[in-house]
């Protein structure tokens, strides 16, 4: 009797110890999961902002755009949301083409640090832009939405 | 005529409404003074530690999953930066920043700057001015980068 009491103790703590295991990994998948719905909401917000910015669509801009949107361009200059549109809308940004990849992506609860890269030729302030350039992205979430809070774009240099 | 002046009235009010909760939304994200000063406060701690290769500190003050782009528009990770500040490749001569902006969007705060400081990189020495956007986040207490790109002003040299 007690040798199957024994046994029937070591079964019951062989089960727990498999529940444990099973229940940490379904939370490290539910943690995957989530990063991997987290980077697709962002890759769709930042696919409608491309082809807002090729059509110059102000409307879907001034959606995507956080009020308090901090842009940095390839020259330095800074712009802030009302700037931003004010040029797409009066066409002083005008895109011939748009190539860009290399996505990356950090995702920290409702921020998202993205990278990528860029080799569209755009026209502002007179001058053509083709140069490929490295970009970081900061898109946070307000009120269930994604909104782009930071771009930031620099030459990338020949080695 | 009174219902007019009513109607106006209630276009004024509504029009205020309007405006102050437009103004509700770009104020939340304004970081007060005290937490502008706590994010400068480690943003010198950084400095301090790159100057002084301070590799304990550079470690504690990034995050592992750093992205840090510079005026060449070279990406590095978090073991590469903080090897080019180990080896002496790149090192900061002087430190000289301004026009800060901060915004704050729950536990991140993004800031907005420009910067003269001499930095030598590989053995060229780089004082040309440049504007910057760092993003710190806080973890268990503490404020990390997580990212910070740069980008050379073109019309100053």
């Amino acid at each position: 009797m007690p040798n199957n009491l024994g046994l029937v103790c070591r079964v019951l703590l062989l089960c727990a110890a498999n529940l444990v295991t099973v229940c940490s990994l379904t939370g490290q998948e539910q943690d995957d999961e989530a990063v991997r719905r987290t980077k697709d909401e962002v890759l769709k917000v930042e696919q409608e902002r491309d082809q807002a910015l090729q059509k110059r669509d102000v409307a879907v801009l001034d959606r995507i755009y956080s009020d308090q949107l901090v842009f940095v361009n390839t020259r330095g200059q800074l712009f802030t949301k009302a700037q931003r549109i004010a040029d797409l809308g009066e066409g002083k940004v005008e895109y011939f083409s748009y190539h860009q990849g290399d996505y990356d992506y950090r995702v920290y609860g409702d921020t998202v640090v993205m990278t990528g890269q860029t080799s569209s030729v755009v026209k502002f302030q007179g001058r053509v832009n083709k140069i490929p350039r490295q970009f970081t992205n900061i898109y946070v979430r307000e009120g269930g939405q994604w909104h782009l809070a930071a771009h930031q774009a620099t030459p990338i240099a020949e080695k | 005529m009174t219902t007019i002046r009513n109607a106006a009235l209630f276009a004024i009010m509504a029009f205020g409404l309007i405006c102050s909760v437009r103004a509700q939304d770009t104020a939340k994200h304004e970081a007060s003074p005290e937490l502008q000063k706590e994010i400068l406060a480690v943003d010198n701690e950084r400095y301090e530690a790159m100057k002084n290769r301070d590799m304990a500190a550079m470690d504690r003050l990034h995050a592992d999953g750093l992205v840090f782009i510079n005026t060449k528009g070279r990406l590095l990770n978090k073991a590469e930066y903080l090897e080019e500040v180990r080896s002496g490749n790149l090192k900061f001569l002087s430190v000289d920043t301004d026009e800060y902006h901060f915004y704050v969007y729950g536990d991140a705060v993004i800031m907005n700057g420009r910067a003269n400081s001499a930095v030598e990189y590989h053995g060229v020495v780089n004082k040309k001015p440049r504007r910057f956007t760092s993003v710190f986040i806080k973890f268990q207490g503490q404020w990390k980068l997580v990212a910070h790109q740069a980008t050379l002003i073109a019309d100053e040299k």
